[in-house]
């Protein structure tokens, strides 16, 4: 026999909601300033040169780092982003298939910004050789969070990258011949060296809840306040539409602020919140980082 | 119905004026004649073209039982791959998409599908934006029953911590940051709902952007109540 709270959960998700939200808190025990604990591990697939596999809440999400030898272009190499997820198209709701997009989104932003890795830092012989990282991003479950676990998993994965050290074998300075990356003989050493990373963006989920005035009176209404929920689960970002994501590197620095639509505006000061907890989240998962970084160099 | 809004703009340089006043505004309603609402809107260079269809049928994949399915289909004028990391930059779908749900009376239809299309055809700076007022005035030609209206306004940020409004092309592409916002208007007051960034800032950036363009909003509501009057021929 189901608990009535069971029930009111299906019948009217809004009001079991409202219940808790009401008190600041979530159905899970966490108050609705704190984030689902971050899971990080390094290494998990021996076969590739980096990769990381991140559990927040309730997604869990493997990224792989494949580099190859490639021509630069512009001065820079270049990095590819591939994302294969296990949920099934037909399975997947509109609001999973929302996330996924976002989520390839936001990858694509950071990279076109440069946000993590340095492009041109991939360079190896100026307008010869140059890697271009292919990254697999494989998503395993989704319970919301996944936008924050990939941006995880991928600062994990390229922090935890090992490139190995390549040369051309005859520098030969015959300028007028193009070069041929095929016929070119590399010497590649056994040396591995980390890639330098340029900051350590962290992406934060959030959504938001107009606290309900039990009077009519409609100014009051309008300065109610807006809670902002951290990290909400999947159901939550099902029933509150207008999610805001925001990713967030050191020193304040924001590469972010995405909120897709919502019937509510979104006020400055609101935003103000937004963004601050946002940089305490990206301190903490930084540590976490650099933690199992440690771990993995012993 | 052709409108036009005049703003004393210079469109390519770089001067003080530019930097608080949106480029001209021109459009013309029910350019297509097979779709329900439709609308060829210029902003400054920008050209765009949107066309709502519906609420009309849908297949069993876009139909929802409690309310109505929006479909948005971007069209760039050139087709890049999905993995093309510098086309997601110019991808409005999501954004328009979520901007729709809540400004359209989604409940009142429901099991239908209301599909938006908009088309590319010159992009001179701040195109997600010119996208998102074309949205929302193709859907105001289609009499779709909307909550609110919202239009988009794109801001600049520069690398000497200046802000441009509504940046050119050119402009856009020495900014180290550009802002792609959407505004809704209810009741007179102009709100932020949707927002979505390019670029590295600091937030004192973002929030001096977002002041910028709701002031510039303004402006753009303006010029939806006078094509909407000249389209019903009132006043």
């Amino acid at each position: 026999m189901a608990s009535p709270a069971d029930l009111l959960r299906v019948c009217d998700p809004g009001e079991y909601y409202r219940s808790f939200l009401e008190r600041d808190l979530l159905p899970d025990g966490r108050a609705t300033s704190e984030f689902r604990p971050l899971s990080l591990q390094l290494g998990v697939i021996s076969s590739a040169y980096g990769s990381a596999m991140v559990r927040q809440g309730g997604a869990c999400v493997v990224v792989s780092v494949q580099p190859e030898v490639s021509v630069p272009i512009d001065g820079s190499g270049f990095i590819v982003v591939n994302v294969d997820s296990s949920l099934d198209a037909t399975d997947a709701s509109l609001s999973m298939q929302a996330q996924l997009e976002d989520t390839v989104a936001c990858l694509h932003s950071l990279i076109d910004d440069d946000a993590i890795v340095n492009r041109k830092s991939l360079v190896v012989v100026a307008e010869k050789i140059a890697w271009t990282l292919y990254v697999e991003v494989l998503v395993l479950s989704v319970d919301g969070g996944l936008t924050d676990a990939t941006v995880s998993a991928l600062v994990g994965a390229l922090a935890d990258l090992r490139l190995p050290s390549i040369s051309l074998k005859d520098e030969a300075t015959d300028d007028d011949r193009p070069f041929e990356l095929s016929k070119a003989a590399l010497v590649i050493s056994d040396a591995r060296h980390r890639l330098e990373l340029v900051d350590y963006p962290v992406s934060s989920t959030f959504v938001f809840h107009k606290a309900t005035c039990a009077d009519g009176d409609a100014k009051k209404r309008k300065r109610a306040v807006m809670r902002c929920i951290c990290d909400p689960s999947e159901q939550l970002l099902a029933l509150m539409t207008g999610a805001c994501n925001v990713v967030v590197g050191r020193q304040g620095q924001v590469y972010r602020v995405n909120r897709g639509g919502g019937g509510e505006g979104v006020s400055i000061s609101t935003l103000d919140t937004v963004v601050s907890l946002a940089a305490k989240r990206q301190q903490s998962v930084e540590l976490v980082i650099e933690q199992a970084l440690r771990m993995r160099a012993d | 119905m052709d409108t036009e809004m005049s703003s004393n703009t210079n469109d390519g340089e770089t001067s003080a004026v530019s930097m608080t006043k949106l480029r001209t505004l021109r459009a013309q309603l029910s350019v297509l004649h097979r779709a329900d609402g439709s609308v060829a809107l210029q902003q400054g260079g920008t050209v765009v073209w949107a066309a709502v269809y519906g609420p009309g049928d849908s297949t069993a994949s876009k139909r929802l039982n409690d309310r109505a399915f929006i479909d948005v289909l971007f069209k760039p004028k050139v087709s890049r791959p999905a993995n093309d990391i510098g086309a997601t930059k110019e991808n409005v779908s999501p954004l328009l998409r979520g901007t729709c749900e809540s400004m359209v009376d989604i409940r009142r239809h429901p099991r239908t599908l209301i599909e938006l299309v908009v088309q590319e055809l010159t992009d001179d700076g701040g195109l997600r934006a010119v996208c998102l007022t074309a949205g929302c005035l193709a859907l105001l030609d289609a009499g779709i029953p909307m909550t609110a209206v919202f239009c988009g306004v794109s801001v600049a940020l520069m690398p000497d911590d200046r802000l441009v409004l509504d940046p050119p092309l050119k402009e856009q592409k020495m900014a180290t940051a550009l802002f792609t916002f959407a505004l809704k208007s209810a009741e007179s007051e102009v709100e932020m709902i949707s927002c979505d960034t390019n670029g590295r800032f600091q937030f004192d950036d973002f929030k001096r952007a977002v002041s910028l363009a709701i002031e510039a909003a303004a402006e753009v509501f303006l010029f939806y109540r006078e094509m909407m009057q000249r389209k019903l021929s009132l006043g």
